[in-house]
């Protein structure tokens, strides 16, 4: 499976410039993931977004230095943003700066705690944040979500990194949630 | 929404061109894709914005 990966000489635009500075930020309170669209973003597939899509596994009670560290440059429209976060509830945090999002929730299911257990440290110029494994994200994208959008991006990425890619590792995904792996492959 | 499309549309419309995307950026180096990308995405901020502009004028 794929464990790192280097980018350099990497043309950054504004998005992975908020990306990389809400990664900073939430790692330090927590192990953390970036999912989904993203992901095939980050890699070359030029479309249009408005969320990225993080998941992070415990703050551990440091919710409100959290809180405090983000709020210079993000905001949110609950009102107890420390005791959201304890429940793990879903949030949307709003970049100040642009009309980019985070869609940020808690780890709470198995594919979850696998994208955080076997993420990926990427590095983009010398800027480090952790994305999803690529074979979870294929098969997620086409059996969970499903939209033109998602069978897109899963196409993009199947051939952006089919020969990286662990096709085992891909089967038993695919297995796990029921995804159709023909529909890319062809 | 999950796709209404099957088979050859579904290749055809969905599958086919991201992939041959993918296989061009795979013959550039990073420095290559990742301009012609930052590139697209800048048009796409620029477009967003002349398309709000016209709603306003309207």
């Amino acid at each position: 499976m794929i464990k790192s990966i280097v980018l350099n000489d990497y043309e950054l635009t504004n998005l992975d410039k908020m990306v990389i500075e809400f990664s900073s930020i939430l790692g330090k309170y927590s192990d953390y993931v970036i999912v989904s669209g993203y992901l095939a973003i980050v890699f070359g597939n030029a479309r249009e977004t408005l969320d990225v899509d993080f998941i992070y596994k415990d703050m551990k009670g440091k919710e409100e230095e959290f809180s405090k560290e983000i709020k210079k440059n993000f905001y949110w429209s609950e009102k107890d943003i420390e005791k959201a976060l304890k429940k793990g509830e879903r949030m949307s945090i709003f970049h100040r700066k642009s009309d980019w999002y985070i869609d940020l929730k808690k780890a709470s299911s198995i594919f979850d705690e696998i994208s955080i257990k076997d993420r990926i440290k990427l590095l983009l110029n010398d800027k480090e944040i952790f994305v999803s494994p690529i074979e979870l994200q294929i098969c997620y994208k086409i059996s969970q979500l499903g939209s033109d959008k998602d069978i897109k991006d899963a196409s993009y990425l199947y051939e952006f990194f089919k020969e990286k890619i662990d096709k085992k590792k891909l089967k038993e995904y695919a297995r796990m949630m029921g995804a159709d792996l023909s529909v890319i492959e062809g | 929404m999950r796709t209404t499309k099957k088979g050859k549309e579904l290749y055809y419309e969905l599958v086919k061109p991201m992939k041959e995307l993918a296989k061009r950026n795979k013959m550039l180096s990073t420095k290559e894709w990742s301009k012609l990308r930052a590139n697209t995405i800048k048009d796409i901020e620029k477009m967003k914005k002349r398309r709000i502009s016209i709603l306003i004028k309207e």
